[in-house]
């Protein structure tokens, strides 16, 4: 029993010791920290889908106020953007033009014009709040390509 | 040129006339046959990649996409720039030093998919003590009229640059001091370890007596 406790005894010390040693040892080897906050991010968008049916040429079409509701689903205050893409025939563009249309955004009482990249429409919305808008179309001037046209808008969000 | 002929040209006229105001008042705004809400929840909202050695290729993170509309979703992911930094953080030289396991997910409504993050920053000096911002987009592409993306930030720090002689003084010090302690502690266990054994030796010698 003496013998094996003195055998035992260095052993121990030196396990200890090795506990401090290696963290010293390997610091120099710990390079990379990955931090993640538990958060998710989230968005909503009803209804998904709006139909301004037969126009003419430079004409105006929009849908009724508070139309389309966005809701931050996620868990933090985040900003919500905005932008809408051209169609097969048609590019998007501040004012109306030849083979050019207008898709605009309305919060409160301002139309805001939709480009192709996104742009921030509502800043700081917090967790389980939402935003109305409506939308608003303008047709080109002028055209070569009658007939169906279609758009899609891509509403985005980021952390606040 | 006759009656008739005059009476064909004018008909022709009048179908061309007719042809023209349909055509003008065919221009239909169609939007796609989908209804219902559409959404996306992805996470984490953010992540930091601290301590960064250029050079080495490292797993950033996953990011956990769930289809919350009520229809299938394909989403693409990208790197974006950003349209607003965190304070202290700028824009990534390069985008293409992030990657990712698949750029393209499909989605049915109500369940989630995973995708892997990569980052490697190439090996060089300049590209030490950097704090760099970049986004991540994962958007709907297919799925109607209105879809639905998000933008997770991504924080990236790589290392410090070598550090200076008198700093490489500080580091021998301050090593010094932790070899100090490891020794006390070493020294420490054999004391306590030789008092046990010199402790149960006397016992022994007792009972004999």
């Amino acid at each position: 029993m003496d013998d094996r406790t003195s055998i035992l005894a260095p052993l121990v010390a030196l396990m200890i010791a090795t506990a401090f040693v290696t963290p010293v040892m390997t610091q120099e080897n710990a390079t990379i920290n990955v931090t993640v906050t538990i958060s998710q991010l989230g968005v909503e968008v009803s209804p998904a889908t709006y139909d301004f049916g037969l126009m003419n040429l430079n004409d105006v079409a929009s849908t009724s106020a508070d139309y389309f509701s966005v809701t931050n689903t996620g868990n933090v205050p985040s900003n919500m953007t905005m932008k809408a893409t051209n169609t097969s025939n048609w590019r998007l563009s501040p004012s109306p033009g030849a083979d050019a249309f207008t898709l605009e955004y309305r919060l409160d009482t301002t139309w805001t014009p939709l480009t192709t990249s996104p742009a921030i429409f509502a800043a700081n919305i917090g967790p389980g709040e939402n935003e109305t808008f409506a939308l608003q179309m303008k047709t080109p001037t002028s055209t070569t390509s009658y007939g169906q046209q279609s758009t899609t808008i891509t509403i985005g969000v980021v952390a606040a | 040129m006759n009656k008739n002929e005059r009476g064909i040209k004018n008909k022709n006229k009048d179908v061309l006339r007719v042809a023209i105001t349909v055509a003008i008042l065919g221009i239909l705004f169609f939007v796609m046959p989908v209804s219902g809400k559409t959404g996306i929840s992805v996470g984490p909202a953010e992540f930091r990649v601290d301590n960064v050695t250029p050079g080495q290729r490292i797993t950033a993170g996953t990011l956990s996409v769930t289809n919350t509309g009520d229809n299938e979703c394909t989403y693409l992911v990208s790197v974006f720039e950003p349209l607003s930094f965190r304070e202290g953080y700028s824009s990534l030289p390069d985008h293409s030093w992030v990657s990712f396991d698949k750029t393209e997910i499909t989605i049915p409504p109500g369940e989630s998919g995973y995708v892997n993050v990569f980052l490697e920053v190439p090996d060089k000096k300049e590209y030490l003590n950097k704090d760099w911002e970049v986004w991540i987009n994962v958007g709907g592409v297919k799925g109607g009229m209105i879809t639905t993306e998000v933008f997770v930030r991504m924080l990236i720090s790589t290392k410090a640059e070598p550090a200076s002689f008198f700093s490489h003084i500080m580091d021998f010090v301050r090593d010094k001091a932790r070899i100090i302690a490891v020794v006390g502690v070493i020294a420490l266990c054999i004391g306590i370890s030789a008092y046990v054994i010199k402790k149960k030796i006397t016992i022994t010698i007792r009972r004999k007596d």
